[in-house]
């Protein structure tokens, strides 16, 4: 737990934050909404900079970016009205699908991805959306695709002395038709089995820089380039993507929790399914 | 808050651990309070432990809702959150809502429907409930639903709270 705690400090300013977390590295780390962080053990921190004082709490289009502060909470992306229009309203939608109305409240998507656990919900998404996050480390700024982010705990990508500001979507990912397709146990487990999300721009019955991603199933959320290539400049056709849904199965190595087998068949009818959503905004998925 | 002296350029406000214990200033239903208190305290213990006994210890792993609180305002696991998040900000508990000759509007609804068995989800369904009508005064049964998903009751099957915070909303008008 988080006993050998000595200092709680309240930064107002990304710089201070930043700071405080190269002078106390690597015994420092950042509290956003606390719903992960306090119930992982980590006996080495020492110091905790909570950055609820910090101007991270936002959505708004700039230079017809989408940005998005790392410290905004699930419930403020399920409300934000910019958001419900961005891609269809995919990621406002799997913010307000998080399982609980206290976990809304209080949970980041900074801490989502910060500590992107294989199921978590935000990843995926911000991946089908070619996200980048914003990462600040005292000497620069820089930014980073969330799909790199993701491959393990932060600071085993960036280090402990960096703290993630916000995140980007281009602007040509607005007009993405984006479709979520997500299994789990039940509605309020929030540690999904197959998490599929596709994205892509429908370009006169063309499918066009289409992503497909897959969390839950592998060590991290990862896209799947075999399916998107099946999907690219073709003219839309359920055998199209069925033919998608046939190359996730034929690539993919599920690892835990459920048999392999179970999730592999599971993943590739949840992409055929987010794939037809896509295109046949009427179909009812799960 | 109180300043740290830690370091020139340093006004980032700061609560030290001084002999395995620190000081939290927080608001509680409106009056001040200062808690001495462990730094790995969650808020749902010190909360207990000052008295605040309507937050009630149901899982600790933000499952079930019961140590519900406000915290300025928005519904909040208290077993997930450190004490030290508290630090000058405004909680209210279910002690803050009514009392026994006077009960809130939710409370008196509550209890006209049948929405109370044995009572341990109370509290979090209350103010989860209290959250929804201060921002949304008439809320749809779906914004109801949504308002409680975090609060499991053994008792009641739901229907009679969502008819609860229903009755409340109408009395209100
Ligand atoms: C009961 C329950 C239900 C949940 N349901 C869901 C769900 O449905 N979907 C889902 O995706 N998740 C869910 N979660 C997991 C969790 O709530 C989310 O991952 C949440 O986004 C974490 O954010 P936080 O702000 O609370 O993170 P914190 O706990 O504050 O931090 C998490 C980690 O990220 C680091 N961090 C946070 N912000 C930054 C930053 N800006 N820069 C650098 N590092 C940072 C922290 O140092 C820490 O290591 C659930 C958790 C619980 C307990
Ligand atoms: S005790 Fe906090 S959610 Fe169950
Ligand atoms: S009344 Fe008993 S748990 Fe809800």
């Amino acid at each position: 737990m988080l006993k050998n705690i000595e200092v709680f400090y309240f930064p107002e300013t990304v710089k201070d934050a930043v700071r405080l977390l190269n002078r106390h590295a690597p015994h420092a780390a950042v509290i956003a909404g606390g719903t992960l962080i306090t119930k992982s053990p980590n006996l080495s921190t020492r110091v905790l900079v909570d950055i609820r004082g910090i101007d991270m709490d936002y959505v708004k289009v700039q230079a017809g970016r989408l940005r998005i502060g790392a410290r905004t909470s699930f419930q403020s992306l399920a409300d934000s009205k910019l958001l419900q229009k961005w891609a269809g309203g995919a990621l406002s939608r799997a913010a307000a699908a998080v399982t609980t109305h206290l976990i809304r409240n209080a949970g980041t998507i900074g801490g989502d991805v910060a500590r992107a656990l294989p199921y978590n919900d935000m990843p995926p998404v911000l991946m089908a959306l070619d996200a980048e996050a914003v990462i600040v480390d005292g000497k620069k700024t820089r930014t980073l695709p969330v799909e790199e982010m993701v491959r393990g705990h932060m600071w085993r990508i960036v280090g402990r002395r960096a703290l993630l500001t916000e995140f980007r979507l281009p602007s040509e990912t607005r007009k993405r038709a984006c479709a979520i397709a997500r299994f789990a146990r039940s509605a309020s487990d929030w540690e999904a089995m197959v998490h599929a999300v596709a994205s892509m721009e429908k370009s006169r019955g063309i499918c066009r820089n289409a992503r497909i991603v897959l969390g839950a199933v592998t060590r991290h959320a990862q896209r799947f380039p075999q399916a998107e290539a099946v999907l690219e400049g073709k003219p839309y056709s359920e055998s199209l993507a069925a033919e998608a849904a046939q190359a996730v199965f034929d690539g993919l190595t599920p690892v835990s929790r459920a048999s392999a087998e179970y999730r592999r068949e599971v993943a590739s009818v949840l992409v055929r399914r987010a794939i037809r959503e896509v295109w046949n905004e009427n179909e009812t998925q799960q | 808050m109180k300043p740290s002296n830690k370091g020139r350029k340093s006004a980032v406000a700061a609560i030290k651990v001084q002999d395995g214990w620190m000081t939290v200033e927080t608001t509680v239903n409106g009056a001040r309070q200062s808690w001495k208190i462990r730094p790995d305290d969650f808020l749902l213990d010190a909360l207990r432990r000052e008295g605040f006994k309507g937050a009630k210890k149901g899982c600790e792993t933000g499952d079930c809702g019961s140590c519900a609180v406000l915290l300025d305002g928005k519904a909040v696991a208290s077993c997930l959150l450190l004490a030290a998040q508290s630090q000058d900000r405004e909680i209210t508990t279910i002690e803050g809502l009514g009392t026994p000759s006077e009960p809130h509007p939710l409370q008196e609804a509550f209890v006209d429907t049948g929405g109370i068995q044995c009572g341990f989800c109370i509290p979090g369904m209350i103010l989860s409930a209290k959250a929804l009508l201060d921002r949304t005064p008439s809320p749809t049964e779906a914004e109801i639903r949504r308002a409680l998903d975090g609060v499991l009751c053994r008792c009641t099957g739901y229907v009679k709270q969502v008819q609860a915070v229903k009755l409340a909303a109408e009395r209100k008008k």
